[in-house]
């Protein structure tokens, strides 16, 4: 055999370096293939190792979240939490801590009994967890909010986790523990955070539901207690009640329906009650029917009322639909309403019978009193005289006191005298043209003297260019002077002051104003409420120290109104007080008696 | 108020420019002062100018930072020119609590690391509260001793994440920053608290073989033997000679970038989780010195990569952070990933695939990305280790 030539030889080798360069891109390419499938294949285990863990967490939650779900109360929601999560978090204790406002502590669920009764002395890292950050601790005995707990406890566990939780009515923390330093990762961390946010919603479902049922409770009992109160008036009522149901036959009677018709209650019931009605005027069927007509249901008539003894009872039934169905019908028997409003009416005749003739009396028992009183006086002032022509001091004082109280009784008695020609309807109107300057004038001095006493200035101002003025000057007098001598007598070193203008705004034409102010004592409220009726002042005590009749605004309001005009008061009290009284200009439209029931 | 995160990237040399530049621009997109700043430089920035310049511009503002090895990577793709770069990634979230420390190494790194956590823990005044994310820079050489010191602390389950400093040639000029202090030799440790969940992932680029045996001697960072022979020699079997020519000794670490070892760290769904240990070197006894400790008993796994999986791993290890919260993209603010300063000498100048990967599965939301000399993470199932030749992503809800 031919040995190869050079040339041969040499591309022997070219192709045996070519086929081992192929080899070992080949073998490159196996390697990195093998590499591939072997990374792929670690993927691929990851990943089911993963899916298999997620699957896991995700059954242990959904576990959970029937465990929860199922709860009825907060604390079988917590107890239930700590069963959950044992299977998640795999720790090797845990308790839920309640924390009061007051720092009061309380271990409301435990797996371990070592931490019942535990002291927590909170702290920075407590109110952190409060705030709603979950933390774990690397070992217990790193802060102090563990330092209450009993050591050994603290050196058989030192990992934890500290997870707030809602809780009704304070705040909670769930705290797991492990003995492992560290144990509590931050994926464990997520995973407690995960389902306790469910646990949190379940604990607030709960609360609501507690909360829901307490208030059906409480309406429930509100409810019992209306239907009671119902039920008591319905029994109770004088008045006939009857109900029925949607086709209108019986279904309750009162016992006051059961005395006016005289029907036993077990008789009615079940029955038409439209049976037991007639219309009043004869019209039976027409107006019985109606009753039953639910758009006439809400009416009010007049009905005869079919009795137990074969008489019938006029009767006003008002109906009205109930709520849930059917009518209510209330049954007010006319005879007693009858013979009640003749009773008042005879009573009301005899009253007013009364009235008059206790006027007249008074009228005439006041004429017949002012006639020696007068004299009494008269005869008062000429003793006087003489006890003064003969400086008999001791005898002057009691002839003073005489004739001041004399007075007084004769001024209680013109009052009086007044009250009852008011009341009798027996005052009659002297109307003239009156000069107001002079009338004003005219009454002021006669309560200069009792502006005096108590050092009171008192001016008038009637103002120019008022109208002519139609009324009766004595009435109107005597008002003015009552209300100048009241301001007088209820101020002390203040003012008085009268003034009259033309008041063009009121409603019921042009007006002359006249008003009394004064810087005295004033009213209340309550005080002017009652300083027009009669014997009545602001109040009983000035009553006794200011003295006076108490009937001299009530007549002079009447006086005034008999006038045509008013008389209204504004006061404070301690900033005086303002009387005003005003008149029709002109020719007044006088009444020519007062109205007896006013007063 | 949602969580916002905003990064950046420059590759201009003037440190103090770049800083000054890189937070104007941080800070107007965030449209407020940061909650966190986290920088990542090149050694061939002047790190004091950038502390500085951090401590003018953000004062009060926690800083966690690190030098980076070549440049970094963001959502606009890799930074990096000369050997320059720095990558700025800012965090607005006036409704979480962070803290940065830092501790010195020193003869224990074990109590540096639970000290540098107690204090950066306290800055966040969140004493005796776990965080969501423990994020580590450290000096490379005592990673795993930091992490038991945080573990003292924290216990097992809070995921550490992070990387370690590194330079670009690994020379030893790797420097960490706190707080607009510049540190040598140390651990930066930032705790997070955010307002919004993190998730994340580890991963390596590699794959298992059938190859595996069990270390008979080790000390620390050096492994002796495997089964009973020495170490470099059973390798070498392993990986059908890929440290032939370096037997008798020296430097292996470019050419077993594509051949780490994997230690089982836990399972997840039955599926173990491999850590990657990178050996450097050869010794003149024929061992292996590595980039993570060892243990006498643990096994190891031979393990096997392709530059083409260096490239897309990234964007897959994202995909699966944002997996392990079952969120999508738009639900994301951002992210923090840590990649292998090895697998980026390994892939070079081919960097930008893997930034537009990592990008393409956030959608854009915004990233910063590291090369370290060693990687911390959380894996699946929740356990943090060191490892090398790794991956570390972790990504932020917006809401």
């Amino acid at each position: 055999m031919d040995q190869p030539s050079d040339d041969q030889r040499l591309a022997l080798s070219a192709r045996v370096r070519e086929l081992e360069a192929a080899l070992a891109s080949s073998e490159r390419a196996r390697i990195a293939a093998e590499e591939e499938r072997g990374e792929l294949r670690i993927d691929l285990q990851h990943a089911r190792e993963r899916l298999r863990e997620v699957a896991t967490q995700a059954e242990q939650l959904f576990a959970g979240l029937r465990v929860i779900s199922e709860a009825r109360s907060v604390d079988e929601i917590f107890a239930g939490v700590l069963g959950v999560l044992h299977g998640v978090l795999q720790f090797d204790a845990a308790f839920i801590l309640l924390l009061g406002q007051d720092g009061a502590s309380e271990v409301v669920a435990s797996t371990d009994p070592s931490f019942e009764g535990i002291t927590w002395r909170g702290g920075r890292f407590t109110e952190r967890v409060l705030a709603g950050e979950t933390l774990a601790l690397l070992d217990l005995n790193l802060k102090d909010d563990w330092s209450g707990v009993d050591p050994a406890v603290r050196e058989r566990f030192r990992g934890a986790l500290h997870v707030p939780l809602v809780a009704p009515g304070s705040q909670a923390i769930l705290v797991c523990v492990h003995a492992e330093r560290g144990f509590f990762t931050a994926t464990r961390s997520a995973l407690a955070q995960r389902y306790l946010g469910l646990a949190n919603q379940a604990v607030r479902n709960a609360q609501h539901a507690t909360d829901l049922e307490a208030q059906v409770i409480e309406r429930t009992e509100a409810l019992r207690q209306e239907r009671d109160f119902a039920l008591q008036i319905t029994m109770n009522m004088a008045q006939g009640l009857v109900t029925t149901d949607d086709e209108g036959l019986v279904t309750l009677v009162n016992p006051a329906f059961v005395e006016l018709s005289g029907w036993p209650e077990e008789v009615v019931l079940g029955n038409p009650l439209h049976l037991l009605l007639a219309a009043a005027d004869d019209d039976e069927t027409g107006s019985v029917a109606s009753l039953h007509d639910s758009e006439s249901l809400a009416e009010t008539g007049e009905y005869l009322l079919r009795c137990g003894d074969g008489e019938s009872v006029l009767a006003i039934v008002s109906s009205a639909p109930r709520r849930s169905g059917g009518s209510i019908h209330v049954f007010t028997d006319l005879r007693k309403r009858q013979e009640l409003q003749t009773t008042l009416e005879l009573a009301r005749d005899a009253a007013e019978t009364n009235s008059r003739a206790k006027s007249m009396f008074l009228a005439n028992m006041s004429h017949e009193l002012r006639t020696p009183l007068n004299a009494i006086i008269g005869y008062c002032e000429l003793l006087r005289d003489e006890a003064e022509d003969r400086h008999d001091e001791a005898l002057l004082e009691d002839l003073g006191r005489i004739h001041t109280s004399s007075r007084l009784l004769l001024e209680l008695i013109g009052n009086i005298l007044d009250v009852s020609k008011i009341e009798a309807g027996k005052i009659d109107l002297y109307i003239e043209h009156v000069v107001i300057e002079e009338l004003c004038r005219d009454a002021v001095t006669s309560v200069e003297p009792v502006a005096g006493v108590n050092h009171n200035i008192i001016r008038c101002d009637a103002g120019r260019d008022l109208p002519p003025l139609y009324t009766d000057r004595t009435r109107l007098r005597q008002v003015l002077i009552n209300l100048l001598g009241n301001a007088c007598k209820f101020t002390e070193r203040g003012t008085v002051e009268l003034d009259v203008r033309l008041d063009s705004a009121d409603q019921r034409g042009p007006m002359l104003r006249f008003c009394v102010r004064d810087t005295g004592i004033g009213m209340s409220p309550d005080q002017i409420a009652a300083v027009f009726e009669p014997f009545r002042q602001a109040d009983p005590t000035p009553t006794r120290r200011y003295g006076g009749t108490g009937l001299g605004l009530t007549i002079s309001r009447r006086f005034t109104e008999m006038m045509g005009g008013s008389l209204e008061v504004t006061s404070q009290p301690g900033r005086g007080t303002t009387f005003t009284v005003r008149l029709p200009c002109g020719e007044p439209t006088i009444p020519r008696a007062a109205d007896p029931e006013a007063l | 108020m949602p969580l916002k995160i905003s990064t950046t990237s420059t590759t201009d040399a003037d440190s103090a420019a770049a800083i000054r530049e890189c937070y104007a621009e941080i800070e107007a997109e965030l449209g407020a002062t940061p909650s966190l700043l986290i920088v990542y430089p090149t050694v061939g920035h002047d790190l004091e100018a950038i502390a500085a310049g951090l401590r003018d511009v953000a004062p009060g503002v926690p800083t966690h930072g690190a030098t980076t090895c070549l440049g970094v990577m963001t959502e606009s793709g890799f930074a990096g020119s000369e050997g320059v770069g720095l990558g700025l990634f800012g965090i607005h979230d006036p409704d979480g609590d962070y803290g940065v420390a830092a501790r010195e190494l020193g003869d224990d790194p074990q109590a540096a690391g639970r000290e540098a956590l107690l204090a950066a823990i306290a800055a966040a005044d969140r004493e005796g509260e776990p965080p969501e994310l423990v994020w580590i820079a450290s000096d490379p050489g005592s990673e795993e001793a930091v992490i038991r010191g945080f573990k003292e602390v924290l216990g097992v389950r809070v995921p550490i994440a992070g990387g370690s400093a590194a330079d670009n040639d690994v020379g030893g000029g790797w420097f960490e920053l706190a707080n607009g202090q510049v540190h040598r030799g140390s651990v930066v440790v930032t705790v997070f608290y955010p307002s919004t969940s993190l998730h994340f992932a580890f991963h390596s680029g590699y794959s298992a073989t059938e190859l595996s045996g069990v270390v008979t001697r080790a000390e620390g960072r050096t492994l002796q033997e495997i089964d009973g022979r020495p170490a470099a020699e059973v390798y070498n079997e392993w990986t059908s000679g890929v440290i032939t020519d370096k037997l008798s000794g020296g430097n292996v670490l470019g050419m077993t970038t594509l051949h780490p070892l994997g230690r089982a760290s836990g399972e997840h769904g039955g599926i173990p989780f491999l850590r990657l240990s990178h050996p450097d070197s050869v010794t003149a006894d024929g061992s292996l010195t590595l980039f993570t400790e060892v243990a006498v008993g643990e096994r190891l796994i031979q393990m096997v990569g392709a530059k083409e999986h260096l490239l897309t791993r990234a964007g897959r290890v994202t995909k699966a952070a944002m997996n392990a919260g079952n969120r999508f993209a738009d639900s994301i603010a951002g992210a923090l990933v840590v990649y292998c300063a090895g697998c980026l000498m390994t892939i070079q100048d081919q960097i930008g695939e893997v930034a537009d990967g990592i990008a393409k599965e956030l959608e854009g939301s915004p990233f910063l990305g590291t090369f370290t000399f060693g990687e911390q993470g959380c894996f699946a199932n929740h356990e943090s280790y060191h490892g090398n030749l790794m991956i570390s992503v972790v990504v932020f809800e917006s809401d």
